[in-house]
């Protein structure tokens, strides 16, 4: 029975001519958005390589020079792409994708994509995450809100109804009709873009990360089948069905995330960048140490600690060159410095994920946006992963680079790197977050797409059950 | 006829409590969205204040302490340690910022604000060359920032279009499926005369009602909203443009004789397509047709650029060395002065390396900048978008242009003190005084303006002749 509802159902669709267009809209929609995401995964990815292959290059073939004013001289690292990113590219293009390391500062992920193209930052962009999260959900409510009530109003039901069919059975009969629809686009559109990421990267998309986000973006759309059902059954008229159900998906997956973000900003607001970099310095004058000569309590200390090792009365009668000693000193007291505040700010951007977490609650959106981001490692935490990962090479990167000052020359003198030293140092190579870790962050949202889906479904089935036939 | 339709209108729609409610909303959506802009450019403005007084007392501590040693009450050992010398009165206490001011209208649109610094440092220091390469203004969450910013001028392209599509998509459907229309039609009234006047109606009120919240919150946070009549002009004009433009597709939908619901999935349909999918294929085709190769890309050429010059600089100074031993400092309370003046000629050198490099970046960025606004034509929400960006000053271009005024006052203020450093120069009290104050005045472009309003003008036209061609082919019996 069941199996000709679906068809039934299908049938109707193809039918109706407003259904067919917005159907084939949004298939075109996700054919468009694949084709310019594969374009920038492929345009990035090549840019990603070169870029980091000339970095190198230039920290090799820099020239003879001072160890010191080689470390300001620096090295950039950018960050590879996710191959999941084809899919839903999250807040690369809001964050940095690169890093500049050098001497003394720790810098922050810099050069936006938003700040490239006027119309990025406005206007948004076309992934197939932003339609399968955004589009595919109105398009499955017209289509489900359409449903129930377009038979009641016709008498189908009824007549359903009479020849044994239960209300339930029938109302699940359109759903999975319904839900045939959405999983073939999202499969068609999942099976398209890992074959497009695999082949332009290193690395498979098939696999674990890729089919939670299927079956989460699966159960994300099922919401809306069922709240689209659900309202069509409750429903007096087609004008109160469509026009409930455009007002949920307006709330829910366009007004919720805009307050959310607006009220995480205002509840714990963002620093501006001159205010936070002016509270470090300040911080490092008082408490840190200056490197190139600063005269405080702790260079003294250090100077004593440092004499007394080597069983001498003053640094300059060192083995060594004091200048790298002090660099290095200036490295772990100031780095712990701005560990602190960095540590402060990323608290208030925890903070304020909270309050999107929270909002969960309000619309699954959230949930499913976020976990999507997780799993393409795509969101803040992949990008702070990343992050971590190049603050601890630049700690011993400049350390090898101190030490080598320290240790290759004496109190004033000169120590001058060459080529073979500055190949020396190792490359930078990053490993990517494992699913276990993207998991571990993700998982909450899982659940809670999935309890949404549970509680609107029990909905439905409630409803279905208590459907008056003399309607 | 029309008196009594007005009446009508008024009793049943405008006094309804769902009409009540939803005005109240928005009322309440746009005196937020003002009060918020307005805090967020308050809070750049107390910044920009404190870090105008900062650089002020510094200078002004300063003259004394030069005075001193011009008339020989200190005295300096070295160069450097003469409060007169041009090195660091170029790069500290002769530094000043170029603001870019805010418009009267600013608290319309955030525009590309959060993205781009309104303040500019001037002075000799490699960190403040180019503004295009400064961290952006805030650091703000991405998880925030991708849900893009909610200020009056997103609020009137997203939700109004919404608004008048809640009041109006079933403005004649409803009649004829409650079955008053034909009672109304055998009075002798026209169905363009019915329709004209509620619309008209409807559409005088909520666009006041929306112009004059936007007034009257401009003027409770402190704003003059008519101070600048141009921007005050243009703005209206798009306003007034951009809801008649939704009344007429409200209208014309009707027209159609389609269900309600129909009706309503159309003009959903519509503002999906203008305000989400039209711009976001515009984002795609302008990265397409004017390419701009990033700032990942311009910073590698960059630091090829530089490279070459550290390698070929080292060699010189090699080759230098070799040949003439007797200029080897052995002494190291030497070397800092020294490495000091090879640090200035590299970095002139860079300075004017890169700076070719930058300008191609700037120009592409600008043409981008201007394919966008040309692309904004298919879409009347980028046309509204478009035009309060550019009235409030936070428009693409405007912070280009300011860019590339900015690097080039740099640029004249590194040739200015760079060479006097080098040649061990002193400033005279006289001179430190006179530095210039640089001053940015921030233009709207009439033309931009002209155009856009030309735009959403050729849509209102383009449906105004397909309501016109409808309305008079439209019978109530088929």
């Amino acid at each position: 029975m069941i199996k000709q509802i679906i068809k039934k159902e299908w049938l109707q669709i193809r039918r109706d001519k407003v259904s067919v267009i917005l159907l084939t809209a949004v298939v075109l929609l996700l054919i468009l958005s694949l084709f310019t995401s594969w374009n920038y995964f492929r345009w990035y990815s090549n840019l990603q390589q070169e870029v980091t292959a000339n970095a190198r290059h230039h920290w090799e073939t820099q020239g003879e020079k001072n160890s010191h004013s080689a470390a300001h001289f620096g090295i950039y690292l950018f960050k590879p792409l996710s191959p999941l990113a084809i899919w839903d590219n999250g807040i690369d293009k809001h964050y940095g994708v690169s890093l500049y390391i050098e001497a003394h500062i720790r810098n922050q992920l810099q050069f936006k994509a938003i700040e490239d193209n006027p119309l990025l930052a406005r206007w948004g962009e076309l992934t197939p995450a932003a339609i399968l999260l955004v589009l595919l959900p109105l398009l499955l409510i017209w289509l489900a809100g359409n449903s129930i009530v377009n038979d009641k109003i016709a008498g189908t039901f009824k007549l359903a109804v009479s020849q044994g069919v239960s209300a339930q059975k029938y109302v699940w009969g359109k759903a999975a009709a319904l839900w045939c629809i959405s999983s073939a686009i999202i499969f068609s559109t999942w099976l398209m873009g890992g074959l497009l990421s695999t082949l332009l990267s290193n690395q498979s998309f098939f696999g674990v990360k890729s089919l939670l986000l299927l079956i989460m973006y699966c159960l994300y759309n099922g919401i809306f089948i069922h709240l689209g059902l659900l309202v069509s059954n409750k429903a007096a008229n087609r004008r109160s069905a469509l026009v409930s159900l455009l007002a949920i998906w307006l709330v829910a997956v366009w007004l919720v995330p805009k307050i959310t973000a607006h009220f995480s900003e205002e509840r714990y607001p963002s620093p501006l960048t001159e205010v936070f970099l002016k509270k470090i310095s300040d911080d490092v004058a008082v408490n840190g140490i200056n490197g190139h000569g600063g005269k405080n309590e702790k260079m003294k200390k250090l100077e004593k600690d440092w004499a007394t090792k080597y069983g001498v009365d003053s640094v300059q009668q060192l083995p060594i060159n004091w200048l790298g000693v002090t660099l290095q000193a200036d490295e772990d007291t100031n780095n712990l410095i701005y560990d602190k505040h960095y540590d402060t700010l990323y608290a208030g951007y925890n903070n304020q994920l909270l309050v999107h977490k929270t909002s969960s609650l309000l619309s699954p959106f959230m949930p499913a946006r976020l976990f999507s981001m997780s799993l393409a490692g795509t969101d803040l935490k992949n990008s702070l992963h990343f992050y971590s990962a190049t603050e601890a090479y630049r700690k011993k990167f400049i350390g090898i680079l101190n030490n080598r000052l320290r240790d290759n020359s004496l109190y004033g003198g000169r120590d001058t790197g060459r080529v073979a030293f500055w190949k020396s140092l190792p490359a930078f190579h990053y490993r990517q977050s494992t699913l276990p870790e993207r998991w571990k962050e993700s998982s909450t949202t899982f659940l809670i797409v999935l309890i949404w889906l549970l509680v609107i479904s029990w909905f439905l089935h409630i409803s279905a059950k208590r459907t008056p036939l003399d309607k | 006829m029309n008196k009594t339709i007005i009446q009508f209108e008024y009793k049943y729609w405008l006094l309804h409590p769902v009409t009540g409610l939803l005005f109240t909303v928005w009322i309440a959506v746009l005196f937020f969205t003002v009060h918020d802009v307005s805090n967020f450019l308050n809070e750049r403005r107390k910044h920009t204040e404190e870090l105008v007084k900062e650089q002020n007392e510094r200078f002004v501590k300063h003259i004394p302490l030069m005075d001193s040693f011009a008339t020989g009450k200190r005295t300096a050992t070295v160069f450097w340690d003469d409060a007169r010398n041009a090195y660091d009165i170029g790069y500290v206490y002769g530094r000043r910022y170029l603001i870019k001011k805010v418009l009267p209208l600013a608290p319309l649109s955030i525009g590309q604000s959060n993205l781009h610094h309104g303040i500019n440092t001037i002075n000799t220091s490699p960190d403040s060359w180019f503004m295009a390469l400064k961290k952006a203004q805030k650091l703000s969450n991405p998880h925030n920032s991708i849900f893009g910013d909610f200020d009056v001028a997103s609020a009137i392209t997203l939700l109004l279009p919404l608004l008048i599509i809640a009041f109006n998509f079933s403005i004649l459907s409803s009649e004829k499926e409650d079955g008053r229309l034909s009672i109304l039609l055998a009075q002798g009234i026209s169905v363009k005369t019915f329709l004209r006047s509620k619309i008209v109606f409807r559409y005088l009120v909520t666009t006041l009602l929306s112009w004059s919240t936007v007034v009257v919150a401009f003027f409770l946070l402190g704003f003059n909203f008519f101070s600048d009549m141009r921007g005050c002009i243009a703005f209206t004009s798009v306003l007034f443009l951009y809801s008649a433009l939704w009344h007429l597709a409200c209208m014309l939908v009707n027209l159609f004789r389609k269900s309600s619901d129909f009706n309503a999935g159309i003009l959903f349909t519509a503002w999906i397509a203008w305000v989400l999918v039209i711009p976001a294929i515009s984002t795609a085709v302008v990265s397409v047709v004017k390419p701009i190769p990033g700032k990942v890309k311009l910073i590698d050429e960059m630091r090829e650029t530089l490279t070459d010059y550290d390698k070929k600089n080292s060699q010189i100074l090699d080759q230098f060395y070799t040949d003439h031993p007797q200029f080897v400092i052995k002494d190291s309370s030497k070397m800092m002065p020294q490495f000091m003046y090879k640090y200035m000629i590299k970095y002139m050198n860079t300075l004017h390396t890169l700076t070719p490099l930058m300008n191609d970046y700037k120009g592409r960025a600008v043409e981008q900048s201007k394919a966008a606004t040309y692309v904004s034509i298919l879409s009347p929400a980028m046309l509204f978008q478009d035009v309060a960006d550019e009235v409030s000053g936070h428009s693409q271009i405007q912070f280009l242009l300011f860019q590339q005024y900015a690097d080039s006052v740099n640029l004249q203020c590194n040739n200015y003190f760079n060479p006097l450093s080098l040649a061990n120069r002193y400033l005279t009290v006289e001179e430190f005084k006179k530095l210039p104050t640089p001053v940015y005045n921030i233009s709207i472009n009439d033309r931009k303006l002209a155009g856009l309003i030309m735009g959403l003008l050729a849509w209102l036209l383009l449906l105004a002749f397909l309501v016109t061609r409808r309305i008079k082919s439209y019978k109530f019996i088929q």
